[in-house]
């Protein structure tokens, strides 16, 4: 009897509510490091397929550039970094709203030209004379990392360019002008068949954490927040996709 | 430019002020916020006086190359009639048309490791990614055409009849050049270096693209302000303002050299 | 001396002239704009290259399109004044004046000297240091001559020397010019449109029409006996060409002319226009040569008018204002010209 009423109410003369518009829309733009290139493009992806309503603008760079740009007034919904350092001087600008969230973690590793013409296998292969070594800057995360990992293996290197980001570290050795960097795993696998990857050992390797952060005055808040949930949501396995590890 | 002058028209003056402004207000907004307490310590700091001193070796340098190899391409352009010349001159005025970086691209596949001449320079033990020779050839590319074109209207404006007028007067080819053509391109030659100079101070994109980023080989200064800017503002708009003193230094200076041709 | 046979194309201009200069000569090269005549000048300086023919001076082969021979302008040994003097606007009138000895290594000071000298000469002291811009017309074609004579050229070629210069300068530098260029010890070739000033500082005129050389001789022999229309125009004669045959010319353009020569054969035939009488009526008396026409255009000369008449060839008659009047010749309409047989002067083309 009673699961006869509630059938019938259900089916009855109770109105069915008409589908609530969805809250997340707007054009949405995400400061985010430059080794999140690969995987937050097919992110945003994902996410404008979820919210029809939305649209996804990424501005890729080296995460002290964007931090430059965020604490200079550039207009940005979502700040995701490499690195807490960085994360730390947009929060302590007083730029975010809420506090950060790490989405992602990420290893460094050799990367060389495929083939590994100069047969590096270890980072102490990368002092050998005559080697020419890109790094990333020190400023940038993944060259501060680099320095860790270099110096915790007990080896002295000087590159011969400090780049401004890691993908330009991954372009030079690409194109064949440098013979090693370090990078993301990450990077070598989005760069594909035009790199190998020589492994760093685990007591040497730096794990990098990815915080990411809603901002202030971003133009359309609530996608921001619910950008940042997918990262947390349906966003990881996308990750664990392009060699990301989890956070 | 004293006495009674008859005063531009109104809309004339209202453009002639914007574009004064559009200029001004970036210099005036370096000024007010330049730490000018931490000025000494910033500008003292090694990097910066490096990136000072490689910056004028490598624009100068650069402006010398220019000269040397752009004066004769200036000379075949304007007095020489060959198939491929309007091409050649298209070519040579490209830089200033593409973004730097592109330049940059395009030395590395030229004289990069694995660029068309990578092999036989480094045959004669020539390498040239990731070294200050290598920031010269990436700023004289850029540079170089504002010479060439500066220096070709100026042989093209020049009354080639002073030139038969001196070789009926026993002037051998060299003495020529040196005691007649010369002096009187001298005007367009000094514009052109001026602006060669100029902008071989301030290129970036392709330095970093070809020649790469190291404090003292290939660390100029666009490329510290950039890098500083990310970690300490203040610093960068102390350098900046450095690179301007030093730039408006020269333009002033030579103002009655480069401004009357 | 020098011995031309410049034959070349340039644009619509095909010049062909033989020429021969001695040391003890000025020639001027006499013809309108666009005969040639700077062209040939420029050729003869090294300066345009020749597509036939050769160029000897003073012996010395300077061109030969046959053999192949070309030598530079800057080893012919020729001073050239140009027509807008070209001198150099960076230097002082002295370096100008030196650079033809510099630029074949003789040393500064020497050099400096010499030009001192040759300002001095053409009365120029306290202008060296001047530059070009400052100098007046007269003053810059004296410093162009210096410059071109200082080296001590074999020839002296100058361009229209005058033509730069206002009418009230061009009389005093005229003069001045006459004396520098009696003083040179070479070969002196001249060119210009003036008749004028090619009478003045020639002993002999080179007249060159449409590239070729029409005429030859001294100012009075030209101007005595014309053989172009140019010539005759400059003159302000009347021009005839035709075939003489027992005391009649038969003119090439038709008609005839009673001449009292008995020269046979092509000739030129002169009339001036004051032995051409006008009238309303058919003259009766002895001119055997009369002609009818239509008084076509007049022009006022003062007391005398210059009338030109169309009729079997065009002729123009120089009467008197009395005579204008008279025949109501401003209203035109036809007229009868006559002219005596003894007025008409003949000499073989």
């Amino acid at each position: 009897m009673g699961l006869l009423s509630l059938l019938l109410a259900a089916c009855g003369s109770a109105p069915t509510p008409a589908a609530a518009p969805d809250p997340v829309r707007g054009s949405l733009t995400v400061f985010a490091a430059a080794s999140l290139t690969e995987a937050f493009n097919r992110i945003g992806a994902e996410f404008t397929g979820l919210h029809p309503g939305a649209s996804v603008q990424f501005n890729f760079a080296g995460s002290p550039t964007l931090v430059t740009q965020i604490t200079e007034g550039a207009q940005a919904d979502v700040f995701a970094s490499a690195d807490q350092p960085n994360m730390d001087r947009v929060t302590g600008a007083g730029l975010s709203t809420g506090p950060p969230v790490v989405f992602a973690r990420n290893r460094l590793e050799i990367v060389v030209e495929k083939g590994n013409p100069r047969h590096i296998t270890s980072l102490a292969d990368l002092a050998r004379p005559g080697l020419l070594v890109v790094l990333a800057g020190p400023t940038v995360p993944a060259g501060k990392y680099a320095g860790q990992a270099l110096q915790s293996a007990g080896v002295r290197v000087t590159p011969v360019s400090e780049e401004t980001d890691v993908k330009s570290v991954v372009t030079k050795v690409a194109l064949g002008e440098a013979d090693a960097g370090i990078v993301y795993v990450t990077d070598v696998r989005a760069a594909g068949s035009t790199v190998e990857g020589i492994t760093i050992p685990d007591q040497h390797n730096v794990i990098a954490s990815y915080p990411a952060v809603a901002l202030k005055g971003a133009a359309s808040p609530v996608a921001a927040k619910a950008f940042i949930d997918f990262l947390l949501g349906p966003g990881r396995s996308i990750l664990t996709s392009f060699g990301f590890a989890a956070p | 430019m004293t006495g009674r002058q008859e005063r531009p028209p109104a809309l004339v003056l209202v453009g002639a002020g914007i574009a004064a402004l559009f200029f001004l207000l970036p210099l005036a907004g370096l000024l007010l916020r330049a730490p000018w307490a931490e000025a000494p310590a910033d500008l003292a700091a090694p990097d910066s006086l490096l990136a000072l001193r490689l910056s004028l070796v490598a624009s100068f340098s650069a402006t010398a190359l220019s000269v040397a190899f752009g004066v004769p391409l200036a000379w075949v352009l304007a007095r020489f009639d060959f198939p491929g010349r309007n091409l050649l001159r298209a070519l040579v005025t490209l830089p200033m048309v593409l973004p730097p970086v592109v330049g940059g691209v395009a030395l590395l596949l030229a004289f990069g490791r694995r660029g068309l001449l990578g092999p036989v320079l480094a045959a004669v033990g020539i390498h040239l990614p990731f070294t200050t020779a290598g920031a010269v050839l990436a700023e004289t590319l850029v540079a170089m055409p504002f010479l060439v074109i500066t220096v070709e209207a100026g042989l093209r404006a020049l009354d080639s009849r002073y030139e038969e007028a001196a070789r009926t007067l026993g002037a051998g080819r060299w003495y020529l050049f040196r005691r007649v053509t010369l002096p009187l391109l001298a005007p367009s030659l000094f514009a052109g270096g001026v602006l060669c100079w100029a902008r071989a101070l301030g290129e970036f994109g392709a330095t970093i693209t070809f020649a790469g980023n190291f404090p003292g080989t290939t660390q100029t200064l666009p490329l510290a302000v950039y890098l500083e800017l990310e970690t300490r503002p203040e610093a960068a708009i102390m350098l900046s303002l450095v690179l301007l003193a030093v730039s408006l230094a020269v333009l002033v200076g030579l103002r009655h050299r480069w401004l009357g041709a | 001396m020098i011995r031309a046979d410049v034959g070349l194309r340039l644009g619509t201009l095909d010049l062909q002239v033989e020429l021969e200069v001695g040391d003890d000569e000025v020639v001027a090269v006499l013809g309108p704009n666009g005969a040639g005549k700077t062209t040939l000048l420029r050729a003869l300086a090294g300066l345009l290259p020749l597509d036939r023919g050769r160029v000897e001076l003073d012996g010395r082969l300077l061109e030969d399109v046959a053999l192949g021979i070309r030598v530079a302008p800057e080893r012919r040994g020729c001073g050239v004044v140009f027509q807008d003097y070209l001198l150099f606007p960076h230097l002082s009138a002295l370096e100008n004046v030196a650079f033809g000895l510099r630029s074949r290594g003789a040393d500064r000071r020497g050099a400096l000297a010499a030009a001192a000298e040759w300002l001095r000469r053409f009365g120029l002291e306290g202008f060296e240091e001047s530059r070009p811009a400052a100098l007046s017309g007269g003053q810059a074609q004296r410093v162009a001559l210096a410059r071109a004579m200082a080296p001590d050229p074999k020839l002296l070629l100058l361009d229209e020397p005058l033509s730069a210069l206002d009418a009230s300068t061009r009389a005093q530098v005229r003069r001045d010019l006459v004396r520098h260029l009696s003083a040179f010890r070479g070969t002196r070739v001249l060119v210009t449109h003036d008749p004028l000033e090619a009478a003045a500082l020639a002993g002999r005129l080179l007249v060159v029409e449409q590239g070729r050389l029409v005429q030859s001789g001294t100012p009075a022999e030209v101007t005595a006996r014309p053989r172009s229309r140019y010539v005759a125009d400059l003159v302000g004669v009347n021009l005839l060409r035709g075939h003489a045959s027992g005391g009649t010319v038969v003119l090439s353009g038709g008609g005839s002319v009673a001449v009292a020569d008995p020269l046979e054969g092509e000739v030129f035939a002169v009339i001036h226009p004051r032995a051409v009488a006008l009238h309303r009526r058919h003259p009766e008396g002895t001119p055997r040569n009369v002609w009818r026409g239509e008084a076509a255009s007049l022009e006022s000369l003062g007391d005398r008018a210059r009338v030109r008449v169309e009729g079997p060839f065009p002729l123009v008659a120089e009467v008197t204002a009395a005579s204008v009047a008279e025949l109501k010749l401003a209203a035109g309409g036809p007229v009868w010209a006559s002219v005596k047989a003894t007025e008409v002067s003949v000499y073989p083309a």
